[in-house]
């Protein structure tokens, strides 16, 4: 071997005149039209291409010393750390290698499937170019194959999304109206109501009913009990608050490295466990909140006011007042069943009255669903689905890929998530936003000792939606490849024409 | 970004006061400098058992003790010191009720001897003993019972021996350097049989009778069947203030006092192998690894000891105030060794100076093996790489950012539930295909595989361990076990030879990786760690080969695991030099494959506790030493991580780390300018992997360590061995100051000699003993070149190291104050065993102010494999040589110099450029045309 590089370097050193001579020498690692780069002055000299005030003999190019702080000495070698290589893979496209990766026993076909940067012999590098291009057209037939499909695709998601984005508009313009309908409706009610206010006008009473006095001791029992209850509560509280206490405790100071998985387990399910909890379970206000209820159904006193003032539930907001209403109701109900209460006829207000109030919350009700279904509807025009508004038309639509251990499953514009063998899914996160080839999920279920789960997914051009791969680069930090008509572009004429070709 | 604050789980390890015998020893040197002059200690050897034969000297020493009866009673401890060819001493003391006929009652499952195998393990040296040592004692010391024998190298060494009070003191040239039993702290446990009812006051020999036959510890019990059997032994360096070694601890280099005191540790250092969670940096405690091996240096001189032992062992280190009488007006250093079990297996080895007592020391223990220069690269490594694609796009990445590496490695998820030798299939459906892969550019693959083997029927690795019975027993003989990653498990004995060779079954070709051959291996948790164990390890009375108790060989244990597969590998791949990073080790697994120092964590604390933990390994024979590059737990700044990856870079093993639940941290996710900074200092790795292929070339037949303290090339300059932060790095004369604070610009270096030192980036000239500030931002790792080294690169980078193999070399010449400059060069195949039969190329470089002549000239010996292995590199050229600091004046003309090989000569080109008053003269050889095979000099 070093003869043949012995030889080479010679070759070079003596043969400055000859080189002058023979202007067509072919300079290694230059595509032919860079050939002309390479053509010495008068004196038979050379400049390298970035640094014209370093000067070299022309014997100096290639000859596997690095002169050029740019590394255009040096083309054809591995000398310069910056250098590059053309490979001209005759019947295939040409390659440009890093310098680093010649003459170093590696075959590169990849990007020279000639072989020609493996010169020094070191290892034998057949020229493969025929094979590649027949792959590359191959695979460029395929990839044209699949644009065109899914740039067909692509062209009905458009329409589809922008048939949806219409439907909406139209169904927002209707909400508005509809709105504007309702909101005069709650003004005719609340006229109406006043008005039967006024003119019921009777006294309103109770008289203490005959079986008042077994209501009473069942009051009496209802409150013990409901007294009792509030105690326990405030017991269970505290055996509560103590065993999170030993719990925090052991998840605060257990030896991870010991890793006994009963520990573990433990540890993990305690997290779980305090990620889940609602923010206050105050169980004391609903025992209060009915408690208090009864004190006012059941009053003794004789009641000689404004119905409105007796009718508690006309100073409760309106979310809260049909619940109660509704449990008032039913616990009227249950009472006038079991002969504890005489039936009647909401008796402080006439029936005009209290249709009249039906009415004025039918009105404000409705206005108030139409209100959030088009403030829901203006959000969903206003966010943003990525050019051509393509991804609204893939709302609803989930993918899945089975990885072995786990199904992950992603739903456009909703959520991706997680399902083991056994056990509920976890979700990895809701949709955050499109931005480019990439969709974020963020915000999915906290993970055990770190942050909430999330997941970043890469798109490419594909006939129909589905999951190519899904990897955790960074634990609870997913990572999905899906390929999607959406992200296709329109096929250009070249790769046509070389197709053709 | 909040970086962990770590603290040792400290409640899970014992502090010295926790550990009986510990506490009975320290309890006994208190005693003892209590009484001060008047301390009668009970041994005194009985001068009539003296006898010197054949390079050595043995006798008895006698022990008085005060039985239940009150009558004095005398136990016979024999001993021998032993005068070895290899010029050190060792003193070995036993028990002879042990030794001989059968003790009534003791426990019949175990070996009645005490563990005397440390030496079996560690040593795989000469031990025959040297016939030329002499006893030279006269007539009126033999009277007062004191002997006398001359040793080592001409006789320059000469051990006395003092009967009452024992003492054994060693000289070199007269002077006395090493004093064993100094402040008669010898002392070793009797067997005696467990009492049927303890009451203390039958024992008043002793100041502490609790837990000497039972012991618990974190709600463990040990049970100890053979009660008490420590040993100790004080060891003074007189003169010394400065010791070294015993590793592992994350400590400073010189070793702390450990009895309080402002700056100094209340604890002993411990070596006790645990798989320390989070451990604490400025720290005694004990780690993964034990290497009771300690240097003392002083200007002028260097000597060692050997505490052959492998049981948990503590070490008192204490400093006196200088004595003008005894010893100059100079501190020495005094230090207490006390072990659990075992014999004293003690070795002396006298220098003089640290090169030699790195050879004496290798001599015994064994030198570093070569490695395979591909691991010398940069490994990649993380828990986890989580698939085969993972794995493949990772390696990928590599190229697509330019940045060489040479292997990348798999934690445990890849096994199909944590079982050793499979693959979880989802992830990794063809292993074998990956590996292939990834030789295509000539890297590795690197799989976990640990000691604990999952307890499941059906796996059948765990099945024949079983059926086998090769794994660790418990005290009812049962096989033991405990929890590790995979659940309940079972760990294999690997004392027992039969273990090796079922370990090697497991590896071999064909039935793990197919017939890959890149494949390395990754030993871990092999300290044992056992979750729920006691201290996280195996109970002490579990039993292993050869009926010993856990407790004598723990600190063993580690090696004898990495043994077994290194075997395995060399079964596997017999031409190939196997790799195996182990966590845990002992004195001796230098000969293995490479250490690192465990679970470290992503904040500068960390990094700046590299440095001392890698010199102290270094000085205990461990040079393939690494840390985990950008911490393992938490997640680095950017610039930590840049920052660690320029220090790493001068690690002698290179490996990026991090845990699982940690971001990931390849070079290229922290993004410019941080990427380039890291690229730059991997490739500066690459660059200069033939000089650090060739210090471990020294390494592996001297024993000096490629991450060099400053004494070793400044050893008469005291001032310098506090320092700890900067180190010479192999052979090349680079000294190397890693920067380990954040938001550094510049720092301190210190120049420990009168020597000229170069900048190595841009040859600013430094001289003078004493700190040097130099610029240090981000982009700059601070290295100075000391005068007088040649160093060897190579400067084209490639994607791993092996692809380097037939690229041309740089030489680098920087000049000392004469202007003489030398260096050396190994080469061989970089991968095969063929280097031992003598394929390899080693040159000697020197360049001579004189003459002006740069030559090169062959420092081994012609043979045939040298000459077939110099064919197989004849095309490996000098492609430059850059001579820094050279009067230019002296340059015969200013373009060009001479050069002369295969007797032609011819002209050569060189640019000069011209010293300024700041900078060092830049002369470069411009392709001189010189090939590295051959003799070959350059006239300039």
């Amino acid at each position: 071997m070093r003869i043949s590089i012995s030889t080479f370097a010679l070759a070079l050193a003596y043969t400055g005149r000859e080189v002058l001579a023979a202007k067509s020498a072919h300079i290694r690692g230059v595509s032919d039209a860079d050939q002309a780069l390479y053509q010495p002055d008068e004196s038979g000299n050379w400049a390298c291409l970035n640094h014209p005030d370093i000067v070299l003999p022309l014997s100096r190019i290639n000859d596997d010393y690095c002169d050029c702080p740019d590394g255009s000495d040096e083309p054809g070698t591995s000398a310069c750390p910056n250098g590059k290589f053309y490979c001209a893979n005759k019947g295939h496209v040409p390659g440009v290698l890093p310098s680093s990766r010649v003459n170093d026993g590696v075959c590169d076909y990849d990007i020279c499937c000639d072989g020609s940067e493996e010169w020094a012999g070191i290892v034998k590098c057949e020229n493969k170019c025929r094979e590649f291009a027949a792959e590359y057209a191959k695979k460029q037939a395929e990839i044209r194959k699949t644009q065109v499909s899914g740039w067909n695709a692509r062209a009905k998601l458009v329409a589809k999304a922008a048939g949806i984005r219409q439907a909406l508009q139209k169904e927002l313009g209707q909400l508005e109206t509809q709105i504007a309908l309702s909101e005069g409706r709650i003004v005719r009610a609340r006229e109406a109501l006043k008005l039967a206010e006024l003119q019921s006008s009777s006294r309103v009473g109770t008289r203490g009913s005959p079986l008042l006095g077994r209501v009473k001791a069942r009051i009496e029992e209802y409150q013990k009990a409901t007294m009792a209850l509030s105690q326990r509560v405030t017991i269970l509280e505290t055996r509560l608050a103590l065993a999170q206490d030993i719990l925090q405790k052991l998840n605060d100071e257990y030896n991870p490295n010991y890793n006994d998985e009963g520990v573990k387990a433990a540890v993990k399910a305690y997290q779980d466990f305090k990620e889940s909890d609602p923010e206050d379970g105050d169980y004391h206000q609903h025992i209060e909140i009915s408690a208090a209820d009864d004190d006012e159904l059941f009053s003794e006193e004789e009641i000689d006011v404004d119905p409105d003032v007796v009718e508690y539930e006309s100073y409760i907001p309106l979310q809260w007042r049909l619940w109660i209403h509704d449990q008032k109701t039913k616990l009227r109900e249950f009472l006038v069943e079991h002969g504890l209460l005489a039936e009647r006829k909401p008796s402080g207000e006439t029936a005009s009255v209290s249709n009249a109030k039906k009415e004025r919350d039918a009105a404000e009700k409705q206005t108030n669903e139409l209100k959030t279904k088009r403030d829901s509807v203006s959000r969903d025009l206003a966010a943003e689905f990525g050019v051509d508004d393509v991804f609204r038309a893939l709302a609803g639509e989930c993918i899945d890929i089975d990885s072995g251990e786990f199904t992950y499953e992603l739903c456009f514009n909703d959520r991706v998530s997680q399902k083991g063998k056994s056990g509920g899914p976890t979700k990895l996160g809701n949709f955050d936003k499109i931005e480019g080839n990439k969709m974020y999920f963020t915000q999915g279920v906290k993970c055990w000792n770190g942050p909430h789960r999330s997941a970043v997914v890469e798109m490419q051009c594909g006939e129909k939606n589905k999951v190519l791969s899904v990897s955790e680069p960074a634990m609870c930090e997913y990572f999905f490849k899906i390929v999607t008509p959406a992200l296709c572009t329109k096929p250009d004429s070249d790769t046509k024409l070389k197709d053709e070709l | 970004m909040a970086a962990p604050v770590l603290s040792a789980k400290k409640y899970l390890f014992k502090t010295c006061e926790q550990a009986s015998f510990c506490r009975r020893n320290r309890a006994y040197a208190d005693l003892a400098d209590s009484r001060g002059a008047a301390w009668d200690p009970p041994y005194v050897i009985d001068p009539s058992t003296v006898a010197f034969d054949s390079g050595v000297l043995q006798g008895t020493i006698v022990k008085t003790v005060t039985d239940s009866t009150g009558a004095p009673n005398n136990v016979e401890f024999p001993f021998q010191l032993v005068f070895l060819e290899s010029g050190s001493a060792r003193f070995v003391v036993d028990e002879k009720q042990r030794v001989e006929s059968p003790i009534p009652g003791f426990p019949e499952s175990l070996t009645q001897r005490r563990y005397n195998e440390a030496s079996k393990w560690a040593v795989t040296g000469d031990l025959t003993p040297d016939i030329g040592a002499v006893e030279s004692t006269t007539d009126d010391e033999r009277k007062s019972a004191v002997y006398r024998v001359r040793y080592g190298p001409d006789g320059h060494f000469e051990a006395i021996v003092q009967a009452k009070p024992l003492q054994i003191r060693f000289y070199r040239d007269g002077e006395p350097h090493v004093i064993l039993n100094d402040r008669g702290l010898f002392n070793m446990d009797q067997y005696r049989p467990k009492p049927t009812e303890m009451d203390e006051s039958k024992f008043e020999d002793e100041l502490d009778v609790k837990d000497m036959w039972e012991e618990n510890f974190g709600g463990k019990e040990d049970k100890k069947p053979k009660g008490p059997e420590s040993i100790a032994l004080d060891v003074t360096f007189p003169g010394y203030e400065h010791v070294f070694g015993i590793p592992e601890h994350a400590d400073q280099f010189s070793l702390r006092e450990t009895r309080g005191g402002d700056g100094n540790h209340d604890e002993p250092y411990r070596l006790f192998n645990v798989d320390i969670f989070e451990y604490e940096v400025n720290s005694p405690m004990a780690m993964y690894g034990a290497i009771p091996f300690m240097q003392a240096h002083k200007k002028g001189s260097s000597v060692a000891i050997f505490w052959a032992n492998g049981a948990e062992t503590w070490i008192d280190i204490t400093k006196t105030k200088p004595n003008p009488e005894a010893f100059g007006i100079r501190k020495s250093t005094q230090t207490h060794w006390i072990s659990e079990s075992g014999i004293i297996d003690v070795y002396i080895l006298l220098g003089p100076d640290p090169s030699s007592v790195y050879q004496q020391y290798g001599l015994l223990t064994g030198f570093t093996s070569l490695p395979p220069i591909y691991a010398l690269g940069y490994h990649q490594c993380r828990w986890n790489y989580n698939s085969e694609e993972d794995v493949l796009e990772v390696d990928a990445n590599f190229d697509s950012y330019d940045i060489p590496y040479d292997a990348i490695w798999l934690d445990i998820e890849y096994t199909d539930g944590k079982k050793y030798f499979t693959w979880l299939k989802s992830m990794f459906p063809t292993p074998e295909k990956m590996m292939q892969a990834l030789d295509k550019r000539k890297r590795k693959l690197v799989t976990i595989i640990d000691p604990h083997i999952k307890k499941e029927s059906g796996y059948k690795v765990y099945e024949g361990l079983s059926k086998n019975e090769l794994a660790l027993k418990t005290d009812n003989g049962e096989e033991f076990n405990g929890w590790c990653w995979p659940g309940e498990s079972a760990w294999i004995d690997t004392f027992n030879p039969k273990a090796v060779e079922y370990w090697k079954e497991q590896f071999k070709s064909g039935k793990y990786c197919g017939h890959e051959n890149n494949l390395l291996i990754w030993n871990d948790m092999n300290e044992p760690s056992v979750f729920n164990g006691p201290e996280v390890s195996a109970p002490r009375d579990t039993i292993h080969y050869g009926n010993w108790e856990h407790r004598d060989i723990h600190n063993i244990y580690g090696m004898t695991f990495v043994n077994a597969t290194v075997q395995a590998m060399q079964a596997r791949q017999p031409r190939q030099r196997p790799f195996v990073l182990t966590r845990s080790f002992f004195a001796g697994s230098q000969r293995l494959g490479a250490v690192w120092t465990g679970d470290n964590a992503a904040t500068w604390d960390y990094l700046r506790i590299v440095t001392p933990m890698l010199l102290s390994h270094s000085v205990a024979g461990f040079s393939f030493v690494g840390a985990d590059v950008g911490g393992f737990f938490g997640n680095p700044t950017s610039e930590l991580l840049t920052r660690w990856y320029q220090a790493g870079a001068f690690y002698p093993f290179f490996r990026g780390h991090a845990h699982i639940e940690s971001k990931r941290r390849e070079p290229w996710l922290p993004g410019e300018p941080y990427t380039s900074l890291i690229r730059t200092a991997i490739r500066m790795r690459y660059q200069l992997l033939p000089s650090i292929y060739t210090a471990f070339h020294r390494a592996s037949f001297d024993g000096v360590p490629i991450i060099r303290p400053l004494f070793l090339l400044a050893p008469d300059n005291e001032d310098a061995l506090g320092i700890d932060d900067q180190f010479f790095f192999g052979e090349t004369g680079l000294l190397v100051k890693p920067i380990v604070q954040e938001g550094a610009m510049s720092t301190e270096i210190y120049l420990p000699d009168e020597e000229i030192y170069y900048d190595y980036l841009d040859q600013t000239i430094y001289q003078g003993i004493g700190y040097k500030n130099i610029e240090a931002p981000l982009e700059k790792i601070p290295i100075l070149a000391r005068g007088g080294h040649i160093l060897v690169r190579r400067d084209r980078h490639r994607r791993s190291a092996t692809l380097m193999s037939h690229d041309p070399l740089t030489l680098v010449v920087h000049l000392d104050k004469t202007g003489d400059a030398a260096g050396v060069l190994y080469l061989d195949d970089g991968e095969t065993t063929s280097y031992s039969r003598g394929a390899y190329l080693y040159r000697f470089f020197i360049f001579n102010v004189q003459d002006n002549i740069l030559r090169s000239r062959s420092m081994q010996a012609s043979s045939a494999s040298n000459k077939s292995f110099e064919k197989s590199i004849d095309d490996v050229r000098i492609e430059k040589i850059i001579v820094v600091g050279m009067d230019t004046d002296k340059l015969k003309t200013n373009h060009a110099v001479e050069a002369f090989q295969d007797r032609k000569s011819w002209t050569t080109d060189i640019h000069i450029t011209e010293a300024t008053d700041r900078k060092a003269s830049v002369v470069t050889v411009r392709d001189p045309k010189i090939f590295v095979t051959g003799d070959w000099s350059i006239q300039f």
